[in-house]
Order: C-alpha cells, then structure tokens, then sequence
C-alpha cells in the first residue's frame, strides 16, 4: 500500500488554489516577493532566526575561548583605583648622578611600581 | 521537460547519500558531519521543489529559516568538535578508549 501512495497518480483538490498560504506573486521579482513575506507576515519567524543565531555566536565563543597567561591584558579596576598620591614622587637628581633606583622590571603595567618624574 | 519528479528525485538520492554516509564513516567525524549537512540539503531542494511547483512562496520561506538553523548548528558543531579535539588530541571515535 505504501508503494501505492507513493508511485501512484496525484492530483490537487479542488480548492487548492486556495489553501495556499502564500500565493507566489507574477510580477514581482523572487527576492522581492520572499521579503515581502518574511518581514511583513513572518517577522516573528525572523526574529526567532536571529536569536537562534545570536545563541549559536555566544555558545561557539564561550567554547573554544581559552585564557592564555601571557597575554597582557587591561585591568580596568586595577587602573581606577590607583591611588594618585603614591603614583608619583619627585626626586631631586643632580647632574652627572644617577637616581639610585633599582632597575624597572617589566611585567606589571597597570601600577603597583611609582613612576619617577624629575 | 524537468518535471517535479526530478527534483524530488535528486533530493531523494541526496538524501540516501547522506545517510549512508552516515552508515559508512563512522570512525571519521567530519565526514559524519558533512553527511547530516547533505541530508538538511536535499530536504531544502524538497521544500524549493514543492513551493515552485504548487505556486506557494511559503516553501521558499521555510527553506531560507532551516538554512538559518542549519548554519547556526554548523557553528556549534565546529566548536564541539574543536572542544572534543582539544580533550582527545585526536578525531578517531573508536570504542577502546583507556
């Protein structure tokens, strides 16, 4: 029987011409036809599209992200709430003398070493 | 004359082709990964096939928002694939694992 229904003759019903959700338009071009029906009466459908879509971005970042440890990154925090009284000192350096720091290390940007000005 | 038919028929044999890829490449990932792609494919030739031939723009629309669906899960499909990679150190799914 199923060998029936599937290799035996068809034909529409009666009404089909009127069951159809959404009669292909002659005139208008293809594209112009599909936006017409996609934004104006399936909009609902579109939107749902673009957060499947969204969904599909986070997941794919949020799996393959990996934190490297040596990659200088900004800490924001960090950079507020440096205190601007410790941040700086003078110092008086006479001609011809060094300053009598200890070398800078690299490493730590975001302020824990005062600058020296002067 | 290209006739509903033939479409049908091509999308049909897509779809075998997808499955038995399916069947056939178990031990191969990606291969298995393509095959559901291919199958997503010819249901789309089928959905293009029935909208031109009964004169219904709805076919088309459906189509475009399962393409949409299908790339959102090629996206979340590559990753998994880079998380599984990451643990295995290889693609091969083979029973004997230690």
């Amino acid at each position: 029987m199923q060998l029936g229904i599937a290799f035996g003759a068809r034909a529409p019903a009666e009404n089909a011409e009127a069951m159809r959700a959404a009669i292909t338009p002659e005139e208008t071009p293809n594209t112009a036809a599909l936006g017409l029906l996609i934004y104006d009466q399936y909009v609902y459908l579109f939107e749902a599209a673009g957060l499947i879509l969204l969904v599909a971005m986070i997941e794919a970042i949020v799996l393959t992200m990996r934190h490297r440890p040596n990659v200088k990154r900004q800490d924001v925090l960090a950079q507020m709430y440096r205190d601007p009284a410790k941040a700086m000192e003078l110092k008086d350096v006479k001609p011809g003398q060094g300053h009598g720091l200890p070398p800078r290390q690299g490493g730590d940007l975001n302020g824990s070493a005062p600058a020296v000005a002067g | 004359m290209i006739g509903l038919t033939h479409y049908l028929g091509v999308a049909a044999a897509l779809f075998v082709i997808g499955i038995f890829g399916i069947f056939l490449n178990r031990k191969n990932v990606i291969v298995i990964l393509m095959s559901i792609e291919l199958m997503l494919l010819a249901v789309n030739i089928n959905f293009v096939a029935f909208s031109t031939h009964l004169h219904d723009l709805v076919g088309q629309v459906f189509t475009m928002f399962v393409l949409t669906v299908a790339a959102a899960e090629a996206a979340i499909r590559l990753a998994i694939l880079v998380c599984f990679f990451r643990n295995r150190g290889t693609f091969s799914t083979s029973k004997t694992s230690t």
